[in-house]
């Protein structure tokens, strides 16, 4: 994402943290690091003072902005009594069997994977029960006349005409919200795994037309969270 | 629903009565970080139309998911990471649109280059030049110096908030600031100008 993060290998350790001993939210050890470095380096204490002139410039910026406008909160208003209604009329609808049926069952399966991340072990065992429900009920469907509301859940992926398909590892250390957060950022939904070597396959939607490379690149760059992602044909 | 007023109400009781179906609790809820997220956004996307759009994807979400809120953060650290997300998906919309990454050019804000940098400062004053110097930074940029600066979050919340590692926003944080200086001195920034 950015390369150009890259720093001068001659930059003080002390000078990065700066920002933060402005504001005074270092921890103790870190401020008596600044502390101690600063009455010893002019350099940091320039970078200092650039630092102090830079954030007054930037708050002062950004206090130019007063706020949104009164339509962002009627628009706010009127897509929740909307999305309320439709919801209620969802329910209504819920006698319905058939296709609509297994749609719902397939949105909630799919609600496992990109919501919470239930533990590895538990996921093996639904993972293997739901690989074989989608395999078998999710191609080539109709699509319902009405798409299955699942009431104030988290924003499903919009249902593309296209998709990408990545094979994804990911490390151990990596954390229920870092994968969460990665998967959000590249509009991922995993939709099957673990397989025995722990990988996952993901599908990307690509409504906004990101080529697959972009996103196989925002995983890549994040080591500490994907071990390998390699595109999938599905 | 209690009977304390709302205002007085904190942020997590506000969440969750609005996660129970409450509009009261979550109009005041918005009204509390309505500000502070329009900011957030426009420092992340620069056009304020696109700002106002993305803000209501990102006030409806926090509706939608409130009732998921289970406080293991803080709320305002919940809700700026669903305004971090619908800005992305608003900066990938607006590059694919337009093929290439969001530029926030804005004829009439545009530098004259007419005018020598000096007028233009004394024009613009401060803010305004720092506003067009920002315009020249990534959006990643300026989404970390708005969290350091402005919000004055410590490194290890904007790292969970943003997805990254600790050692990257130290040197993102630098090295923007790094950028935006060279920026406000093309546009004629002078020291004696704080
Ligand atoms: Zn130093």
């Amino acid at each position: 994402m950015n390369e150009s993060d890259q720093l001068d290998p001659s930059t003080h350790h002390e000078a990065t943290l700066l920002p933060w001993y402005l504001t005074d939210t270092l921890d103790r050890q870190e401020k008596q690091d600044v502390e101690t470095h600063l009455p010893n380096c002019e350099r940091c204490q320039i970078e200092l003072d650039e630092m102090k002139r830079t954030r007054a410039a930037v708050k002062a910026s950004i206090n130019e902005q007063t706020g949104p406008s009164s339509v962002v909160f009627e628009q706010v208003m009127a897509r929740i009594r909307e999305e309320q209604s439709s919801a209620e009329t969802t329910i209504q609808r819920k006698s319905h069997t058939g296709p609509n049926l297994l749609k719902q069952i397939q949105a909630w399966i799919q609600s496992l994977f990109t919501v919470p991340w239930v533990p590895v072990l538990a996921t093996i065992v639904i993972v293997g029960q739901s690989a074989l429900l989608m395999t078998n009920l999710g191609n080539n469907q109709t699509l319902p006349d009405w798409e299955p509301v699942v009431p104030r859940g988290i924003p499903q992926a919009p249902s593309p005409s296209e998709s990408h398909h990545i094979h994804i590892i990911f490390t151990e250390t990596a954390t229920q919200s870092e994968i969460q957060g990665l998967l959000q950022l590249i509009h991922a939904q995993i939709i099957r795994g673990p397989s025995l070597d722990g990988a996952y396959v993901l599908k990307i939607s690509t409504n906004d037309l990101t080529p697959i490379e972009a996103s196989l690149e925002t995983l890549l760059a994040q080591p500490t969270i994907v071990r390998s992602a390699t595109p999938a044909n599905e | 629903m209690t009977t304390t007023d709302v205002h007085d109400r904190s942020d997590q009781d506000l969440t969750s009565e609005a996660g129970q179906g409450d509009e009261e609790a979550f109009q005041a809820l918005y009204h509390r970080y309505e500000k502070r997220i329009f900011q957030y956004l426009i420092s992340m996307l620069g056009d304020p139309t696109l700002t106002e759009e993305t803000m209501v994807e990102v006030m409806v979400a926090v509706w939608k998911n409130a009732g998921k809120f289970r406080g293991d953060s803080k709320v305002s650290t919940w809700i700026f990471g669903i305004a971090h997300h619908k800005g992305i998906d608003a900066i990938r919309r607006v590059s694919s649109h337009r093929q290439s990454s969001v530029s926030l050019d804005d004829a009439e804000e545009t530098v004259d280059v007419g005018d020598s940098p000096e007028d233009h400062v004394q024009q613009k004053g401060l803010a305004k030049l720092t506003t067009q110097a920002m315009k020249d930074l990534s959006p990643d940029h300026r989404e970390v110096l708005h969290l350091a600066f402005f919000e004055e979050l410590p490194y290890q919340e904007i790292s969970s908030l943003l997805n990254i590692p600790m050692n990257t926003v130290k040197t993102r944080v630098f090295y923007a600031k790094q950028q935006l200086k060279g920026h406000m001195h093309a546009l004629g920034f002078s020291e004696t100008m704080l």
